[in-house]
């Protein structure tokens, strides 16, 4: 088993529509050089997980084309990973277990496997956890197993929708950090769905802003702080500038649709 | 609180609920002066099982046994019988109303029908625990099996996972409480079809259904079938006891159904 280097990502003019559904997607035209960290924002309904779910190959895109490093998501899933909104560690499996799977289901060998989740839940921190079940731990745990299990595999594109969302503010804060940290020890290139500002600007190289009805790029914002970042950018004003630029910008292209409710 | 204090305050209110009771049933006996071929007191009722044991012993072991087989057969066959049946959309749509049909049919109008099959008779009796316990094997199992979460089922589809590994390391053990929760009721039932089964079919009086048949024909016995209704009890409690024990150590690590006190 081997590290895949970090992705290139292409997406030319794509567009989805579910099957008698509204547009959701339309004429997104967006490219990842290897190692980029783009966060995509945007108001609910902007297709932001969709658009992640494309990359992964879990939907098919209904117009416009999508590569990986050259070729289709779906013959690129050896080389990426993906981290959902939910944990979805399986319950009956311990954290070690939960983050062996993707080896397990690759035929790799109980005492590499064993090895090598043991090495990436103390990189996250847990090692005292990892003979505990799910739900002996808490939301942000269960999360640093999920993001582990992500780094098995040694992914060159990670995909994560708003995988953070449901934690308070501190352990966000903490998990950014520790996604970060993984980064700088395994790079990969990442895109990053969230409603946060703050996290989207601390994490990222580049911000995309989507607008809604269809969804489509409205901006894209460049987050231009050097890596390795650490937890001391967020005191400093150049950072908050940012991220009032970026909530100012998200405002702006939220209004058209809020009269439009209101008409 | 301590833990034995805690176990006090799980155990007294039954105990306590069932010492009332048994105080009402005599009390009731002695106002109303209740003839014992109407209803025996509990006391008419360990004395007959006592006086009986030599029958009532063996009897409960043999209408265990077929309870056992019946059930057994039910929880193997009905976990395969869910798998076909969740194998597929298109298999399920097809054959799952008639499972469901068929599980409507009551247990007396199916005992004509074995008998004439294959005879009264042993066979007879385990095809009828067999069939009562069946259903809701395939039921629960079959849920189970179709509603596995998406969000870990789409986990498996990004990891490349082949189609037999989904099976074996996500539908199959997420389908576990509900199998589990079907085998429970499996287990309630089976004894009661073993029983109705002897009462409705028995050819031998070595086993509780045909001992029920004998005794009812006695007006002296009714303390004698009050006996039979406890024995019952005592082996329905055995089996559900088993399986709730085995369920407990399946899903302890994970599932809230075994989940208690903490």
């Amino acid at each position: 088993m081997s590290a895949s280097p970090p992705a290139s990502v292409a997406m030319e003019a794509v567009g989805k529509q579910f099957e008698g559904g509204p547009e959701v997607l339309a004429g997104v035209t967006l490219t990842a050089r290897p190692g980029d960290f783009i966060a995509l924002i945007g108001p609910s309904g902007c297709g932001k997980t969709t658009l992640l779910r494309l990359l992964a190959g879990l939907t098919p895109p209904s117009a416009g084309a999508i590569t990986l490093d050259g070729v289709i998501p779906t013959a690129a899933r050896k080389h990426l990973s993906f981290i959902f909104q939910e944990p979805t560690l399986l319950p009956w499996l311990t954290a070690q277990r939960n983050v062996e799977l993707p080896l397990r289901l690759r035929g790799e060998n109980e005492s590499v496997r064993k090895e090598r989740a043991l090495e990436l839940l103390k990189t996250v921190g847990l090692e005292d956890a990892a003979a505990q079940y799910p739900r002996q731990l808490s939301g942000g745990m269960k999360m640093r197993v999920s993001l582990a299990r992500a780094m098995t595999r040694q992914p060159g594109l990670l995909l994560l929708d708003e995988p953070f969302a449901a934690l308070d503010e501190l352990t966000r804060n903490r998990l950014n950090e520790d996604l970060l940290r993984l980064r700088e020890r395994a790079p990969f290139t990442a895109f990053f769905v969230t409603h946060s500002v703050s996290e989207a600007v601390f994490l990222s190289n580049r911000i995309v802003v989507l607008a809604a009805n269809p969804g489509r790029v409205a901006a894209e914002i460049v987050s231009p702080f050097p890596y390795p970042r650490t937890a001391e950018l967020r005191e400093t004003p150049e950072y908050l500038q940012l991220v009032a630029r970026v909530t100012a910008r998200l405002r702006a292209n939220q209004t058209p649709f809020e009269n439009k409710i209101s008409l | 609180m301590s833990p034995s204090a805690r176990h006090g305050r799980l155990w007294l209110p039954p105990l306590l609920a069932g010492a009332a009771l048994l105080a009402l049933w005599c009390a009731a006996i002695a106002v109303f002066r209740i003839p014992k071929y109407l209803l025996p007191s509990p006391t008419d009722i360990l004395q007959a099982l006592w006086r009986e044991r030599a029958a009532l012993f063996p009897a409960a072991l043999r209408t265990g046994g077929s309870a056992l087989a019946g059930f057994s057969a039910a929880v193997v066959g009905g976990a395969v019988v869910a798998l076909t049946l969740a194998s597929s959309r298109r298999v399920k749509a097809a054959l799952l109303p008639w499972v469901l049909m068929l599980q409507m049919v009551p247990v007396v109008v199916l005992v004509p029908i074995f008998v004439i099959w294959w005879g009264a008779g042993l066979p007879s009796i385990l095809a009828i625990a067999f069939v009562i316990s069946f259903f809701p094997v395939v039921a629960n199992t079959t849920l189970g099996l179709v509603s596995t979460d998406r969000g870990l089922l789409e986990l498996f589809t990004v990891l490349q996972a082949r189609k037999a590994q989904e099976i074996l390391f996500l539908r199959l053990p997420y389908a576990l409480p509900y199998f589990l929760s079907g085998v429970k009721i499996a287990a309630t039932l089976a004894p009661i079809g073993a029983i109705s089964g002897e009462f409705l079919a028995g050819t031998t009086p070595d086993s509780l259904g045909y001992l029920l048949l004998i005794y009812r024909s006695d007006p002296g016995k009714m303390p004698e079938v009050f006996a039979i209704a406890l024995v019952t009890c005592v082996l329905g409690f055995i089996f559900v006891g088993a399986v709730q024990w085995l369920s407990w150590l399946l899903l302890r690590h994970w599932h809230e159904s075994a989940r208690s006190g903490e």
